[in-house]
């Protein structure tokens, strides 16, 4: 039996990852260093990627990369930029664990063929009024820096995708970011690391290849 | 425990028809010998794996008579797991010419892509590609990496080469479009023009500045030590031909000082501890037989005080002990029935060759050395003290009078003159 106040209170990992969430009341303010991924609240259009983010009440401040759609079209743009705590849906650190291995992967296996665009560009848009599909074009080619946003806020990361024969995107070296059915706020995103992630076509929001240029 | 009784007539009728256990008797370099080391030889490799974790480069003779298992000894190095360092057994050159290439083509082979591939990996991390952008992603910027490095490095190295070294490492690591190409330079393959240009390279590794940079590079830069493993120096250093005058007189030694050497039988060492001076923590190990090594170590003290290089003290490889010689013994013998599910104490689940073996005497009793006994296996020991190559030959000596004379272990008890070499 546990004594009441013996035994420190379990924080939950996710806690030291979630650094703002808009739907869940979460915020901790100050300035944060490592992988930090930002899903903007502007319906589906933009995510953001940087290595530090300033959090306080009013506006949170970073430098990184802006990735998203515009209409039909994939836009990526770098920078300075300074967003209202309304504008963010949620901004989590990456485990550092997850990034080491995301880092190590890549390297592992040689794939001598793998296709890298040298601008970003939309391969799958899940859109009434401007959608995209390409991924027949692409069928059973090696793409490389694949980012997707999925439905219900997820977002999926990988080093390389590959369209299937069935039409399904197959992200292999990535990790998950998506909303969990847990009741705590602190839990309310899970993160994953996944070394093989296929899913339906149908849960994707949008799939856009990272181009090159942007990692220059 | 062994059941069949006709086990030994089995046993013999085997050995008639396949290969005798001591029908090899020679060590090659150019054949990877899996032989284990002989139990009283592995503190040598305990005291190597200590004296080559000193820093820069280094050159460690070691010295035994004809047939003493220096070649062994090199593979036991090559095979060791105390050694932590990338152990590469080469061949000397027999000519100065492309000489470079010729380690260089030699040594890669050997270190294999594997290795290669980490080298690249670690050699871009240094130099900047471990950078991780917007937290996640590996810069792309080749021509960022390649110019840090070239900046950082050009002081030790020909400017020239080295920029086109670093360039094709960086495409290796980063360029997913000529990974493969830079793959096939780096492994010292001969290119065409069209590969060159797509490489943006004018020069493959038969240019010997680049040969040269690039093994300075890979043995400076590798996360491990390097250890190159060369065998009989003295052979190597005779043949060697260093491009000047040719002698026809034949044998030169006759017109040397006793116990001094030719000054052209120095031309592949001298070429050796140039390398070693310009690559920085090049270690090599080099064998030589008893009777030649004296002038060479008189030559290598010399540079004692003169060279950067560090010469450590010759390892002498002594008889090899009689328990070395039991070892062998079974170890040979035990691989023989284990090869071809042969019938014998040796091979039997309970029987452990890194035991003392008087404690399976008291199990098998004199079965255990079938088909000879004891007393042959000290008499051959004895014959030709502890020279292992020696020690094999006798046993195949004895091997082959049973399958073939049908020999008894009595007569060759009584004639062991007729049997063995002396």
């Amino acid at each position: 039996m546990v004594i009441e106040g013996t035994r420190e209170p379990k924080v939950p990992s996710i806690l030291r990852s979630l650094l703002l969430d808009s739907e869940k009341g979460i915020l901790q303010s100050g300035f944060h260093e490592g992988s930090i991924i930002t899903k903007l609240n502007d319906g589906h259009k933009s995510i953001l990627f940087s290595d530090t983010i300033d959090i306080s009440e009013d506006l949170s401040k970073l430098d990184g990369l802006k990735i998203g759609m515009d209409g039909n079209l994939a836009f990526s743009e770098k920078g300075e930029m300074e967003i209202s705590k309304e504008e963010i849906l949620y901004s989590v650190k990456i485990d550092n664990e997850i990034v080491k291995t995301f880092d190590k992967e890549r390297f592992n296996t040689s794939f001598p063929d793998i296709t890298t665009f040298l601008h970003t560009s939309c391969l799958y848009h899940y859109s009434t009024i401007s959608p995209v599909n390409h991924l027949d074009f692409v069928k059973g080619e090696i793409l490389s820096h694949p980012v997707a946003l999925l439905l219900h806020d997820g977002i999926l990361v990988g080093d390389r995708a590959v369209i299937d024969d069935k039409g399904y995107p197959v992200f292999y070296n990535s990790f998950l970011v998506q909303r969990s059915e847990s009741y705590r706020p602190e839990e309310s995103l899970s993160i994953t690391y996944e070394p093989i992630f296929r899913m339906n076509i149908h849960f994707f929001k949008w799939i856009i290849i990272l181009g090159a240029e942007m990692l220059k | 425990m062994i059941t069949d009784s006709s086990y030994k007539e089995k046993f013999v009728k085997k050995l008639s028809f396949l290969l005798p256990p001591f029908d090899r008797f020679v060590a090659k370099g150019e054949l990877p010998e899996q032989e284990p080391l002989f139990p009283s030889r592995e503190k040598y490799i305990k005291h190597i794996s200590e004296i080559i974790k000193h820093e820069g480069s280094m050159i460690i003779p070691v010295i035994s008579e004809v047939g003493g298992g220096k070649t062994h000894f090199l593979w036991g190095i090559y095979n060791s797991f105390d050694i932590d360092a990338v152990t590469a057994f080469l061949s000397f050159p027999r000519s100065k010419e492309k000489i470079l290439y010729y380690f260089y083509s030699n040594f890669i082979k050997q270190f294999g892509q594997s290795n290669l591939r980490d080298f690249s990996q670690n050699f871009g991390d240094k130099f900047g590609a471990a950078e991780r952008l917007f937290g996640f992603f590996r810069t792309q910027n080749i021509e960022r990496i390649s110019s840090s490095a070239v900046n950082q490095l050009q002081k030790d190295y020909d400017k020239e080469s080295l920029e086109q070294c670093v360039n094709v490492i960086v495409q290796h690591l980063m360029n997913n479009d000529k990974s493969q190409i830079a793959e096939r330079w780096l492994l010292g393959q001969l290119m065409d023009d069209d590969d060159l240009f797509l490489l943006n390279a004018t020069e493959d590794l038969s240019n010997e500045s680049v040969a040269k940079t690039m093994l300075k590079l890979i043995i400076e830069h590798n996360s491990r030590d390097v250890v190159l493993l060369f065998d009989d120096l003295d052979k190597a250093a005779k043949e060697f031909d260093d491009g000047g005058l040719v002698n026809w007189a034949g044998d030169l030694n006759e017109d040397c000082e006793d116990g001094d050497a030719c000054n052209n039988e120095f031309a592949l060492l001298e070429e050796i501890f140039g390398l070693m001076e310009d690559i920085n923590n090049l270690k090599i190990i080099v064998t030589l037989e008893q009777a030649d090594s004296a002038k060479f170590i008189k030559w290598l003290n010399s540079k004692r005080n003169t060279s950067s290089v560090h010469i450590a003290d010759p390892l002498e490889l002594g008889p090899i002990t009689l328990k070395d010689a039991y070892h062998l013994y079974f170890s040979r013998l035990r691989n023989f029935c284990l090869k071809y599910h042969v019938t014998h104490p040796v091979a039997d689940s309970t029987f452990k060759l890194d035991k003392d073996f008087k404690e399976f005497e008291d199990i098998f009793g004199e079965d255990l050395y079938f088909p000879i006994n004891q007393e042959i296996l000290e008499v051959v020991y004895g014959i030709k003290f502890g020279n292992p190559r020696e020690i094999l030959r006798n046993f195949k000596s004895i091997f082959d009078a049973i399958i073939f004379e049908e020999a008894g272990i009595d007569e060759i008890q009584t004639e062991y003159n007729r049997f063995l070499r002396s």
